[in-house]
Formats: C-alpha cells, sequence, structure tokens
C-alpha cells in the first residue's frame, strides 16, 4: 500500500470545531422552509421538527436530516417534551453516552444558537449564572444598566431562549440553589439596579451530569424537582454502537483529512466488541461471564482509541489502521486501576480474545504490549 | 319469520373499555329487548346466573366437559368487558341475555390450527400500514381511548369489511361454523318474535353475522356437521394476573389494570393514573413531592401531542414519570408495574355457584381417604398414616398432590422426612380458608386434583429458573404417584444441567434425586434416567466446586459447610468412594488457598478432621497457621466461628484446640476486643446451656478460682419450662384460670 501520508487539509475548515447551528445549517434551514406543525413561542422548529433533526429523516422536499443520535427516539422525545413544560431538563449519564452531543443540538434546534454554555465546575461562582460588574464603569457612574456584564443565563432569559449547563453537578452546592428562582419564578433579581430580567418564554435550562460523580455535589431536593431527569443509555446493541463510532470517527477525524482514507470498519467493530463485553461482564454470545474492569469504556472512549490510532498509523505506519496501532490504546483504556484490572484484562486477553480464530492478530499484537 | 323485527351488532373488542362505554351508552339509547353476546350456547346455564350480586369480576365462565376430563375453557370476564355489561344491563332490564356461538361441546372437536399455518392477525395488517408496529396500541389509541361515540359502531363495521374482504376464511373451518351457527341463533330470537335485538361480538365478526348475505338452510347443515358432547359449566373467581397471562377464548389484555382505570375515570386517566403512582412509589419509599404530579401530567401531555396522539398512553404516561418523579431511575417504575399494568384485583363467587369439578373432585377424594373430618375441623389434627393400607395411602397421596398444588394444607412432621425403610407419615393437619381460594384457581390447571398437579408443577418448572426447587418438585412427585410428572422434571432438569453454573443449586439439586433413587418406597419409573442425570450433576459439581469455594459473599460462605456436609452424605448414599475422594482432595487445596472465605475456612478445617481425613496434628498445624502471629483480627474471629458454630464437643474434647483458641482470645488487644466480640458471642449463642456451663467449668479449672469470674446463666431447660412454668403461673394466678 502506498505511504499516505496524510496531512490536515488546511482548507476544510475555519476553526477546529464550529457550533452545531454552522455545521448542520443547510438542514436547519430546510427545516424550518417545510416545518408546517405549531412552534411554541421563540422556538425555531415546531417539536416534530426538532425530533426530525435529532433522528434524522427525509423531508417533503427530498433534503436528507442527517441522524444526530443513534439510539432509542423516546430518549429525545422526552428530552423535547420536557422542553415544553415548565420544568428543565437534566440529562444524566455515564460519560461518554451524547449528553453534551444531544443538548447541544436541541440547543441548535430549538433556539438557533448553541453557544450559550455554561461549563459547571467546583470553581464556578454565582455571579457567572447571574451578572458581574465591569468594575471600571461602576466606579465610575455607580450601579447602572450599563456597569452590569449579563450572564449568558440573563441572555437566555431576556431572548427566550435555550442555556446550556455542562456538569451540573461538580458546581458547589450554594451556587446551584441560585438557579432555583430563575427556574421556578423565570426571574432573575437585580437589586442593585431595583430591577429584575423577566424571562420570555421559550426560555429553558439543558443540563448535564455525570451519573458517576452524582455524589459529588448531589442536587438539593427543591432544586431536583426544577428538573426532568432523562438518563441516557449505554447503546443498546453491537451494531448500534458501531455506527456511533464510524459517524463520530468519519466526522471528527477522516473530515480534516485531505486525502479520502477509508473507515477501518473491522477494527471499529472487534473494538467496540472488546469494549462492550468487558462493559457488560459477558461476551456478545452471552456464553461467558466476564469480569468487569473500572473504566467506563464507553462509545466516547472507542472513538478517541480508534482516532489514536488512525493517527499512529498515519504519521508512523503504513496509514492502514492493524492491530498493532490499536493495542496500546485498548489497553490504555481498559486498565484504568493497574492493580485491580490487568488480571481481568489479561484474563479477558488469554481466554475471550485467544478463543477468537479471526482475531489471532488483535491477540499477538495485545499480548505484546505489556 | 317476523320481518319487522330490528336486530343490531355492536362489534366490539373483548375487553375493550371504550368498546364497552360506547356500547352501554348504546343500549340504553336503544332499549334491547333480547342480548345475544358471543359466548359459547353451552355456557347458557352459567350466564343465566349473571345476576347474581355475588359474582364480582374478574371471573371466568367455565365450561368443561365431566366426561373427557383434561378439557376445558374459561372465558374470561372484566368488569370492563363489553359483554359482562351488556349481560349485567339485560339482567337489570329483565330482558333475556343469550350465548349465540357455537357450543364449546363441538368448538372443541374441531382441529386446531397449526400454529405455523396460522392466519396473519388481519388487525396487524392494517395497524402496520398506520404505522404501528403493535396491534394492541393501534387499537387502543383509535377505539379504546376516544370517548364514548355511538357513532364509533358503523365506522368499525365498515373498517372490518375491508378487512374481511382482504382475508380469506374459507379455509377456516372454525369461524365458517362459529358464525353460521351465530346467525341461526339470531335468526332464532328473530322467530321468537323480539323486535329489538343487540347482537355483542367481537369486531372482527360483525361482517360474518350480516344475515342478509348467508343462506339459512346452508348454515343449518353447516353446523349439524359435528354432534356436541355434553358439558356443564359454573363461575370461578378469576384474578388480573390471569387475564393478563392467559391466553384462549375471548383471549386477555396485556394490561388489565390500565384498562379499568380508562374505563373507571375516562378523561381523567393521566391525573388518576400519576396520583396513583406517585402513591404507589411512596409505598416504597420514595420522596415523591405533590408538585411533582402536575408536572408529569403536564408532560404525558407533551410527549403524546409529539406523537400525534390526543392522549397519553401508558408508554407515554410511564416516560413521563420517569423523568419527573423518579429522576430517570427505571427501577423505582419497575417495582410497581405490575399493580400500575396488571393489578392485584380478584373476582368472587358466592356459594350458591355450583362447584367446579377441581372442587368436587377433591371433596370426593377427601372422603375416600376418611379425612372429612379433618377437613371440617378448624384445629390442629394429627394424622399418623401407615402407607400398606388403602386408605391411608390415598390421604398419603391426596396432601402430597395438594403440596404440590401449594395448598399445603397437611405438613410432614419430623423434618418432612418418611423416615427411613418404614412405612409410615406422620403429618399435621389444618385447612385454611385461603386454600378453599386456591383450590378455586387451581382448576385453571384441570378439572382433577392428579391433573391440576402435573400440569401446574410442569408450569411452575418451566418457569424457573434454579434447578433445585424443581428437584424437590420430583421427588414430591413420586410420592404423590404422579409418574408421568415426574419423568417430565426429569427431562427438564437433563436440559439444564449442562447450563447452570451455581454451585449451591447444583448441589441442592442433587440430593433429593439421591434420595428417591436410593430409598424412595416408591421405585421411580425414570430410575435409568436419574441415575444419569446424577452421574452428571456430580461431574458438574466436582469440575466447579474448586472455583466456587473462593470469593465468596458473607452469606454464601454459611451456607456453603453445610452443603458440603451434605454432599458427602450424598456421595456416601451413592456409595460412590472415588467421587468422594476427589471431593475432599478439593477441599484440602481449598482450604490452603488464599482466597477462601475465613468462615468457610474454619468449617473446613473441622470437617476434614472430622471426617478423618486430617489427623489430630496436621489440625493443629493448619490451627496454628490461623491463629498465630498477628493475623487480621476480623479474619481470625470468623474463621474461629466457621470452626466452632455447632461444635461442642470438639471444643470440649481436644485439649489441643482448646488451648489453641484459649490462648488467641486472651492475646486479643484491647481495642480489637470489642470487634471480635459480637462474631464470637454469635458462634457461641447456638451451644446448648449444659455445654456452656462445662466451657465455663473448663475456663476456671484452667485459669485458677478467683481469676475468672463466671455468673451462670439463669436459663431454663426447655422441658423445665414448658412443664413447670404453668404450673407456677396457675399457683400465682389462681383466679385467671
Amino acid at each position: 500500500m502506498a505511504n499516505k501520508k496524510a496531512v490536515l487539509d488546511p482548507s476544510s475548515t475555519h476553526v477546529l470545531r464550529p457550533p452545531a447551528e454552522d455545521v448542520f445549517r443547510h438542514e436547519l434551514d430546510a427545516l424550518v422552509a417545510s416545518d408546517k406543525g405549531y412552534r411554541p413561542p421563540q422556538w425555531r422548529l415546531s417539536p416534530g421538527a426538532v425530533r426530525t433533526y435529532l433522528m434524522g429523516g427525509t423531508l417533503a422536499d427530498g433534503t436528507i436530516i442527517s441522524a444526530k443520535y443513534i439510539g432509542q427516539p423516546r430518549i429525545i422525545e422526552a428530552a423535547i417534551a420536557t422542553l415544553l413544560t415548565d420544568r428543565a431538563l437534566l440529562l444524566l449519564g455515564v460519560p461518554g453516552t451524547a449528553k453534551t452531543w444531544v443538548a447541544e443540538h436541541l440547543a441548535a434546534a430549538i433556539s438557533g444558537n448553541s453557544t450559550r454554555l455554561i461549563q459547571g465546575t467546583s470553581g464556578l461562582a454565582e455571579e457567572s449564572l447571574r451578572y458581574s460588574w465591569n468594575y471600571a464603569r461602576l466606579l465610575q457612574d455607580g450601579p447602572v444598566q450599563e456597569a452590569l456584564v449579563p450572564s449568558p443565563v440573563y441572555h437566555a432569559m431576556e431572548q427566550g431562549a435555550i442555556i446550556r449547563v455542562e456538569e451540573l453537578t461538580r458546581i458547589p452546592s450554594d451556587v446551584q440553589d441560585s438557579l432555583i428562582t430563575i427556574l421556578s419564578e423565570k426571574i432573575l433579581p437585580v437589586p442593585e439596579l431595583n430591577t429584575r430580567v423577566q424571562a420570555l418564554p421559550g426560555f429553558n435550562l439543558i443540563a448535564t451530569a455525570n451519573d458517576r460523580d452524582r455524589g459529588i455535589n448531589d442536587l438539593s431536593s427543591a432544586l431536583r424537582r426544577r428538573f426532568n431527569t432523562v438518563v441516557m443509555p449505554m447503546p443498546s446493541s453491537l451494531k448500534e454502537e458501531v455506527q456511533i463510532v464510524q459517524d463520530r470517527v468519519r466526522a471528527d477525524f477522516l473530515h480534516t483529512m485531505k486525502e479520502e482514507i477509508p473507515l477501518p470498519v473491522r477494527e471499529i467493530e472487534r473494538l467496540v466488541t472488546v469494549f462492550r463485553e468487558l462493559r457488560q461482564g459477558r461476551t456478545e454470545d452471552q456464553q461467558e461471564k466476564l469480569k468487569r474492569p473500572s473504566a467506563t469504556l464507553s462509545a466516547a472512549e472507542a472513538i478517541s482509541v480508534i482516532n489514536q490510532g488512525l493517527a499512529m498509523s498515519l504519521y508512523f505506519g503504513d496509514g492502514t489502521l492493524s492491530a498493532h496501532d490499536l493495542a496500546p490504546g485498548i489497553r490504555q483504556a481498559v486498565i484504568k486501576d493497574p492493580a485491580a484490572d490487568t488480571e481481568i484484562w489479561q484474563e479477558y486477553r488469554d481466554t475471550v480474545m485467544k478463543g477468537r480464530k479471526e482475531w489471532a492478530d488483535l491477540y499477538e499484537a495485545c499480548r505484546l504490549e505489556f | 319469520m317476523n320481518l319487522s323485527s330490528d336486530l343490531r351488532i355492536f362489534g366490539i373488542r373483548h375487553h375493550g373499555p371504550g368498546s364497552a362505554r360506547r356500547l352501554l351508552e348504546a343500549l340504553h339509547h336503544w332499549k334491547p329487548d333480547c342480548i345475544l353476546i358471543e359466548c359459547p350456547a353451552d355456557g347458557q346455564a352459567a350466564l343465566d346466573l349473571i345476576g347474581d350480586p355475588g359474582l364480582v369480576p374478574p371471573l371466568a365462565l367455565l365450561i368443561y366437559s365431566p366426561q373427557r376430563p383434561g378439557n376445558a375453557a374459561h372465558l374470561p370476564f372484566a368488569r370492563f368487558s363489553p359483554e359482562w355489561l351488556a349481560a349485567r344491563y339485560a339482567t337489570s332490564r329483565k330482558v333475556p341475555v343469550i350465548a349465540m356461538d357455537l357450543p364449546w361441546g363441538i368448538q372443541d372437536q374441531l382441529p386446531d390450527q397449526i400454529p405455523g399455518q396460522r392466519r396473519k392477525d388481519p388487525f396487524a395488517i392494517v395497524a402496520t400500514h398506520m404505522g404501528y408496529t403493535d396491534t394492541e396500541r393501534w387499537w387502543e389509541y383509535y377505539f379504546e381511548q376516544v370517548h364514548g361515540d355511538e357513532d364509533l359502531f358503523p365506522a368499525i363495521a365498515g373498517l372490518m369489511s375491508e378487512i374481511r374482504n382482504e382475508m380469506d376464511d374459507a379455509d377456516d373451518p372454525e369461524l365458517q361454523m362459529r358464525e353460521a351457527w351465530m346467525r341461526r341463533t339470531m335468526r332464532e330470537y328473530q322467530a321468537r318474535g323480539y323486535q329489538r335485538i343487540a347482537v355483542v361480538c367481537g369486531a372482527y365478526h360483525v361482517p360474518g353475522l350480516n344475515l342478509k348475505d348467508f343462506d339459512a338452510v346452508t348454515d343449518q347443515a353447516l353446523v349439524q356437521q359435528v354432534a356436541a358432547f355434553p358439558t356443564a359449566s359454573t363461575w370461578v373467581p378469576w384474578t388480573y394476573h390471569n387475564l393478563a397471562t392467559q391466553s384462549g377464548y375471548g383471549a386477555g389484555v396485556l394490561s388489565p389494570a390500565w384498562y379499568d382505570l380508562l374505563f373507571e375515570h375516562r378523561d381523567r386517566t393521566t391525573i388518576h393514573w400519576m396520583t396513583r403512582t406517585a402513591q404507589l412509589l411512596r409505598s416504597k419509599d420514595h420522596t415523591v413531592p405533590p408538585a411533582s404530579v402536575p408536572a408529569s401530567v403536564e408532560m404525558a401531555e407533551a410527549l403524546a401531542t409529539l406523537r400525534n396522539m390526543h392522549q397519553p398512553g401508558f408508554v407515554e404516561l410511564e416516560e413521563a414519570a420517569l423523568a419527573t418523579m423518579a429522576h430517570g431511575d427505571l427501577s423505582w417504575l419497575e417495582v410497581i408495574r405490575d399493580k400500575n399494568l396488571i393489578g392485584d384485583r380478584m373476582g368472587k363467587v358466592p356459594d350458591t355457584i355450583p362447584q367446579t369439578p377441581l372442587q368436587e373432585d377433591f371433596h370426593t377424594t377427601v372422603r375416600s381417604a376418611r379425612l372429612k373430618r379433618a377437613l371440617e375441623t378448624p384445629e390442629k389434627v394429627l394424622l399418623d398414616l401407615d402407607l400398606r393400607k388403602k386408605t391411608n395411602a390415598l390421604a398419603s397421596i391426596l396432601l402430597h398432590r395438594l403440596i404440590l398444588l401449594n395448598l399445603p394444607w397437611g405438613v410432614l412432621r419430623s423434618a418432612g422426612d418418611r423416615v427411613k425403610g418404614s412405612f409410615r407419615e406422620r403429618w399435621t393437619l389444618q385447612w385454611k380458608k385461603l386454600f378453599g381460594m386456591r383450590l378455586l384457581e387451581a382448576g385453571l390447571w384441570g378439572l382433577t386434583l392428579p391433573e391440576a398437579a402435573h400440569r401446574y408443577t410442569i408450569h411452575r418448572a418451566e418457569e424457573t429458573v434454579d434447578m433445585a426447587p424443581v428437584s424437590q418438585w420430583l421427588r414430591e412427585c413420586l410420592s404423590a404417584d404422579l409418574p408421568h410428572t415426574s419423568a417430565r422434571l426429569a427431562q427438564i432438569l437433563m436440559a439444564r444441567v449442562a447450563e447452570s453454573v451455581d454451585i449451591l443449586d447444583l448441589m441442592k439439586t442433587l440430593t433429593p434425586l439421591v434420595y428417591v433413587t436410593q430409598y424412595g418406597e416408591r421405585k421411580p419409573a425414570v430410575q435409568e434416567e436419574l441415575l444419569t442425570l446424577i452421574d452428571r450433576l456430580m461431574i458438574r459439581i466436582r469440575v466447579g466446586l474448586a472455583s466456587s469455594l473462593l470469593g465468596l459473599s458473607d452469606e454464601q460462605a454459611m451456607e456453603m459447610p453445610g452443603r458440603i456436609r451434605q454432599l458427602t452424605v450424598d456421595m456416601q448414599l451413592l456409595k460412590d468412594q472415588e467421587e468422594k475422594k476427589n471431593i475432599f482432595q478439593i477441599l484440602v487445596n481449598a482450604i490452603e488457598s488464599d482466597g477462601i472465605h475465613p468462615y468457610l475456612g474454619g468449617a473446613l478445617a473441622r470437617f476434614l478432621l472430622e471426617e478423618g481425613i486430617w489427623t489430630s496434628d496436621q489440625f493443629v498445624r493448619h490451627l496454628r497457621e490461623q491463629l498465630q502471629g498477628e493475623p487480621d483480627m476480623m479474619k481470625a474471629s470468623s474463621w474461629c466461628s466457621g470452626l466452632l458454630t455447632g461444635s461442642e464437643a470438639l471444643l470440649l474434647h481436644q485439649p489441643d484446640l482448646w488451648q489453641a483458641i484459649d490462648a488467641w482470645v486472651a492475646a486479643i488487644p484491647e481495642a480489637s476486643f470489642t470487634t471480635v466480640l459480637p462474631i464470637l458471642r454469635r458462634t457461641f449463642t447456638g451451644y446448648s446451656v449444659g455445654s456452656k456451663r462445662q466451657i465455663a467449668i473448663l475456663i476456671k479449672q484452667r485459669r485458677g478460682a478467683g481469676s475468672t469470674r463466671i455468673s451462670e446463666p439463669f436459663i431454663l431447660e426447655d422441658a423445665f419450662r414448658d412443664t413447670v412454668l404453668p404450673v407456677l403461673h396457675r399457683w400465682i394466678f389462681p383466679s385467671k384460670v
């Protein structure tokens, strides 16, 4: 095979990762044009069209809408239905279950803007959720509207739009609770100016939180009941998960390359099989019980292992993704806690992998890794 | 024929709450003077009793043949079943209600359709066409959740005509014959001079009952082809669970509780469902604030809108409750789903209703086994049976069969076993009201006790995952004189033995089998198969035992020693010395490994000593290894607990053991003492008072008097307590006697 020293195509995109509403502008425009359903106030699309945008389909005018979420439609329907009600939406799940991805696309479809975003961290201050001050102006003019620096939440309320909060449970509890008034009363008081922001219809909040870290700063029960919780499941079948990994590898990695690089279908399938089997503690044919390592082994991790392997093969190998490019990534992903996971991994490798004839190359590659 | 008579056909869906409301409205409006319902004509006798206020649905109309045991039809009715409401309406208006379908005595003789050749479900065709994968849901959305609009009847009739045109029914002789019989009944009641005849039937039959399209003479010839065998009919109580799981005539429904709600609360289903769900969740100790209920209703409605439905269905309700009340935790809803979807409503039948065949069989058998007095006594009755006597053997078989039917009227004393090699069984009998209800329900499985016991046991065996209960039932079947059942159970076990990975289950399965093959009085007809099965079990156990001894939880570790003892007893019975040696080798290896649970390690050490596998020296060496140095306190005390639980003699008569334990206890640092104490205390509480006293004395002797103070526990021996205390009590409180 010709040595494909592929390099990043400098003309492909201007920024590393443009927001969803830019990438899928033509799909959104086509949906707006063909949408005959009832649109709630400030919504750019009817709820039915939002579902089509997320789940994919073909419009009457022939425009093909790509599937943003591969999985059960009921998850997306529950999310959309929540945004139609008074309550905010909490997407809960283990890492790599497309929480952020779904939140971004929902915001893009509903408000046409997915960039109103607050990243939850343990250092987040209340001002980031409400508003802060331009101190130079504050000192010069005193507390006036012009000296106020609005937060993304403030903006979303004013415009009747969707605001996203990533990793809600990482935010300290007392700061989290400042959302209660915003979500229940739909107002944001500004006592310094003796005014308040009243949210327009269409304002709502999509938060994501990690199942595994749930205990970090668990929501207070008062805040919890302002949210409807939708749990994002792990992909239910091998086929579904392989599809997800393929789509994302194509979109995230291969598209940035100048040359046409074939999708490593077989390697993706084997990798996803390994991850699923270890994650579920059972072989795909349900015949054998396995020990489960502590790692999450989600589809997102499979994607990064593939991308890493592809990069290795492109820059250091012959351009074809081989078992040897994959093996270090698999090992790294599976063994998170060396004391406990190493044995589990070796047992899997020496029983399940070894037993599969067509996996001989992968088994050999993994055996060399130690 | 009376041409002025008016006849209307109401196509319904069996157990459809929407159909039921629609039908009731139509009947009230039109006031028929005769109602024909789709029910086999030989069920008329039971149908005539429907006005009895003691009959509370869910019920099943039972048609059976006294001459052909094993054949019976159950027609279930819920309070939301259209036929039930139509029949109750008729009795309240004093107009006749007639069972118009082909008698079951004929239907049962017609050849069954072979499943593979079954016609495609006609409704499924339309449902698929309209984008539904599930026919039930399609019908529910279009015809059951809508308001009771009478105008829908002609619409349904029209739809059915279209569907019937697409279907080729000519190859379905049963359908042809049933509809011919129904038409004949309709003509008959016209001829009798009724003016307004309401015909209530499954929607699919509507086009087939259009009298204009069929010839009376041909119909007559068709139904006379087969003669009905004699049948009888009665009512039996039914449950929503039966309704949800049984199929057959008039079929069941997947979600009775949900239909019940749809029927009772019409437009406000969503609110009622959510309120009930919140209550059920709270009953399971979940916090569900009242404000969550309206939020759930709102979300369910939003979901219904998104899915183009006029009202949320069960799926939407559950998804909404999941997001709003259960915080996305599906297990919350799974626990209550049974109650929410199926429900636990049970029907009632008054004493005035004729007995079911199974009840009759039961009472006949009770009489011939001379147990009638025992049945009528509310107190406990002690019964000693000599199985060589005919009536006694009969009684024994009856009681064992009842146990298989989950009706433990009699309980075997002396640890549930027959005294080995004797022909005696000692029972304690006490009839409970609950058993009457269970007997009625058991009628579902057969018309006679052996038949019902056979079918029910096979059903349970097929549903159960574990093998051990099946093996227990097999043993029971031999005592209950059900050779066919035990043969089938042996087959089931044989099929499972290869799959099972649970060694404890395999060991539990082995014991009853060993019993029946080695000294059951009635040698099983399947002796050879059982011996093969035992062989297979032994292999599986031997192969899996080593790994199953490691990595056990506390509970498993407590259970294991008893199982292993039993296993060696079983092998002793099988006279399989070779295998026994293998097993002991596995135990010896396991006890030295690190992964073994200390409790199990202790118990095994004692076992090896008792069985003579270990010499006293070997045992003591092992003991020292476990306790000397600075062992982990929890581990060491758990080990001691395993070693000493239930083995007082060992401690008292093995001076080496005594010393080692004594030295270890004395050396426990004060800080760890409180952690270790509960485990040790648990170990010794099982000992008899005598042993405890002896231990105390031993301690006193070896430690020297004065260094330890021993308070003698004030515990009365059982015998003393039972005889002396009542006398003392009477003596002190004479007035209260």
